[in-house]
């Protein structure tokens, strides 16, 4: 199971109708693993579903909310060879999710990254600016999904540079000299959505050489009227920045990232895929009809987070169209909270 | 720091104002007192805005003169010489919008002034009954009740409510135990008094073969009255039942399940309940966390509103996310009902229980929780004895010779 081969396959370019065969052949052995090596997944997994090793189509396996990552350490291999525990970036106070990772799987995610990235950037190494302060991927303690992501990307970039100090101003001599040294030709920008909008577009640089490279989520932005188009319009007029690609992923799976590619659209890799449905009754959706949306992935060996319904609501674009084929599909947003009745202040505690 | 009066007339003012303005005591059942009573019954019985939320016929009927007679006729069993308290501070629930009225009723009926302080999150049931209320305060055969009452709101504010605490005679919490632990921090009075309602939660004991017996409407009829019972305020109401135990032999409760929960699903339905995406999320995932936890071992889904996660037999977890997340469990006789029971359950909602099984059941829960035991249906029926307190005793005072 360590060597995949399907990990080894171009990431882009499978018909959706072959990868949807290997994706529920490869879930249901990893189902059927988790659910033999963390027996509380494997409760769930009874509870609540048709036995895995009956189920033919990948959409009828198993799946378990995102949320419990944040009340459970779940886990499918022994405590001894956890070698990081990821975090989420959560905002203050609330529950951060804990992903244990063993070196299996972290290796499974960089491998899988970086077969991504080489679609995008080819395989030489670009200079690298990154938005954000080095303190991010400090060490000590659990690691968080924004340090996480840098250091993932970091393999595909040299000459590191953060924009940022710690107090999150930007370096503007250091951010001179790396112009100066690598500006006159195709380098890598690799930050956080809002980090990218707060601390770039007003960094009065010229950026037409670069790639941007940028993800996290746009609930601030979408807060300020801001989306991808904007987004992208913006930056061009600000810093020359022609080469903007939007990333989805999240801590509870990283390693499998959804690019947007060409159409503006975001495309699952040949391990992964997004699977819509509808809230109420849990069926996929259609093409086009919005919905929560579930991600899956080889990856996960060390935790059962191979196939999560996740708190996002999004809409499949279409299927096998373009070159990258498979399902393209575009995020909306998190699900919209209800103000549910009750006794109970929920927000309360003040007087 | 300044609050808004919202009734009987909108005014912004300083707390020692609003104080200074109030006016004074009524005797208990004052004619005026009932008369309003009467009024707004029937104001909320006619306005076509307030007839599309049964929550609020259900207030109505409880204002009506023969409910009236009820309360006056508890008060005179407390004992002869009953007078108001004085002044009370009622700190109303964010969400149970219906609440704030029948906690201001009970100590208006008692002559009480009364400061009733509301969330700022209010919604349209707020909305709709201050207008109502200050209209029908408004009329002049109710000047002496409208001087006697305040209708205020304010953000969060400790000067405000300590302020107001030192004011009262009796200070009423509802709204959970963050909001009860925050108003604790404020002083009374030191001849001043308190009551409290933090959080509770409650069930349901259904005889299966009793169910079982019922022809068609009565099964559709046992659901509709559940229906009401969890979905009038999405679960979250602290007498909504978050577990439904099935009593009798195991095949029997089976097939009563099995006949109930798509019974309730399609009430619910039909009755056009909608669950927010975000619910529904919320329901999956602590249905998950009951069986990561071992506390439920099958999850079964009926339609869009009904989720059951059956397990052993154990209180219903504290946490809830409401909307229609149901924790079930068999017992083999209702002798296994007290292991349901902890101080924090309210009340108990049942289905099929003899005369005699409750009064034995009433002594075996009796110092252990659940002081209110009724009829599937009546779950939100408000009562001026609540949580186990008598409201109408705690809102007067004794006079003796």
């Amino acid at each position: 199971m360590i060597d995949d081969p399907i990990l080894a396959l171009p990431p882009y370019g499978h018909d959706q109708a072959r990868k949807e065969a290997w994706l529920a052949d490869g879930l249901r052995r990893l189902t059927l693993h988790h659910a033999t090596a963390c027996p509380a997944y494997g409760a769930w997994v009874r509870a609540m579903f048709p036995p895995p090793e009956r189920t033919e189509r990948m959409a009828e396996l198993p799946w378990l909310p995102v949320g419990v990552f944040k009340s459970h350490l779940l886990m499918s291999v022994p405590d001894s060879t956890i070698v990081r525990t990821l975090t989420s970036s959560g905002t203050s106070g609330q529950a951060v999710s804990r992903i244990p990772l063993d070196a299996a799987t972290a290796s499974r995610q960089s491998r899988a990254l970086s077969a991504i990235m080489q679609t995008l950037l080819g395989p030489r190494r670009l200079p690298m600016l990154i938005v954000d302060h080095d303190g991010a991927i400090a060490g000590g303690g659990p690691l968080s999904a924004r340090g996480a992501g840098i250091l993932g990307m970091m393999p595909f970039g040299r000459h590191h540079t953060f924009l940022l100090d710690q107090s999150m101003a930007v370096r503007r001599d250091a951010l001179a000299a790396f112009l100066a040294s690598h500006g006159g030709a195709p380098f890598l920008i690799f930050g956080m959505t809002a980090m990218v909008w707060t601390h770039l577009r007003s960094a009065g640089a010229d950026l037409s050489n670069a790639i941007l490279i940028h993800g996290g989520g746009w609930k601030t932005l979408a807060e300020q009227g801001v989306d991808n188009a904007s987004f992208k319009a913006e930056l061009r007029r600000r810093t020359g920045l022609t080469r903007v690609v939007n990333f989805y992923g999240m801590a509870e799976q990283v390693g499998s990232i959804f690019l947007e590619g060409e159409d503006g659209f975001l495309h699952p890799a040949a391990a992964a895929d997004v699977i819509i449905r509808d809230p109420d009754s849990l069926r996929e959706c259609p093409i086009g009809t919005p919905g929560l949306i579930q991600v899956v992935s080889l990856l996960p060996l060390s935790y059962p987070g191979h196939s999560i319904l996740t708190e996002d609501w999004g809409v499949v674009t279409a299927m096998d169209a373009g070159a990258w084929k498979g399902k393209s599909f575009t995020v909306l947003g998190r699900v919209k909270q209800a103000e549910l009745r009750g006794c109970s202040d929920v927000a309360g505690g003040g007087t | 720091m300044t609050l808004r009066l919202l009734a009987p007339i909108p005014a912004e003012l300083e707390p020692a104002e609003l104080l200074a303005r109030l006016g004074p005591v009524l005797p208990p059942f004052d004619p005026e007192i009932e008369a309003f009573g009467a009024r707004l019954s029937a104001r909320l019985f006619a306005d076509p805005a307030a007839r599309a939320f049964p929550d609020l016929a259900s207030l109505a009927f409880w204002l009506r003169p023969a409910a009236t007679a009820t309360l006056r006729a508890h008060v005179a069993g407390l004992g002869e010489h009953r007078a108001p308290r004085g002044l009370v501070l009622h700190v109303a629930p964010a969400n149970v919008e219906t609440l704030f009225v029948y906690s201001w009723w009970l100590s208006a009926v008692v002559g009480n002034r009364a400061i009733v302080r509301l969330s700022e999150r209010a919604g349209a049931r707020t909305a709709l009954l201050l207008r109502l209320i200050s209209e029908t305060l408004a009329e002049p055969s109710f000047t002496r009740l409208a001087a006697a009452t305040a209708m205020v709101s304010y953000p969060r504010d400790d000067a405000t409510s300590r302020a107001l605490s030192l004011a009262a005679d009796l200070r009423v919490i509802w709204g959970g135990d963050a909001t009860v632990a925050a108003f604790r921090a404020l002083p009374l009075r030191p001849e001043a008094t308190e009551l409290i309602f933090p959080d509770r939660r409650s069930l349901a004991v259904i005889m299966a073969a009793d169910t079982l017996a019922l022809d068609e409407t009565g099964r559709d009829d046992l659901a509709e009255r559940f229906y009401r019972d969890c979905f009038w305020f999405d679960q979250k109401a602290c007498s909504s039942p978050l577990l439904l135990a099935w009593v009798g032999d195991a095949p029997s409760c089976e097939r009563a399940a099995a006949d109930f929960w798509p019974r309730l699903a399609g009430w619910a339905q039909r009755q056009g309940y909608a669950v927010a995406p975000a619910t529904q999320m919320a329901k999956l995932t602590e249905a998950a966390r009951l069986v990561l936890d071992g506390v439920a071992t099958t999850v079964t889904r009926h339609g869009a509103a009904v989720l059951v996660a059956r397990g052993g037999v154990a209180p219903p977890r504290p946490e809830t996310c409401g909307g229609g997340l149901f924790q079930e469990t068999i017992l083999a006789g209702l002798d296994e009902v007290p292991r349901l029971i902890d101080p924090r359950i309210q009340t108990l909602t049942q289905f099929g229980l003899s005369d005699d099984a409750r009064a034995t059941l009433a002594g075996w829960l009796s110092g252990k929780g659940a002081e209110r035991l009724v009829p599937v249906g009546r779950a939100l029926d408000f009562c001026h004895i609540w949580d186990g307190k008598d409201l109408l005793a705690a809102m007067t005072r004794s006079r003796h010779e």
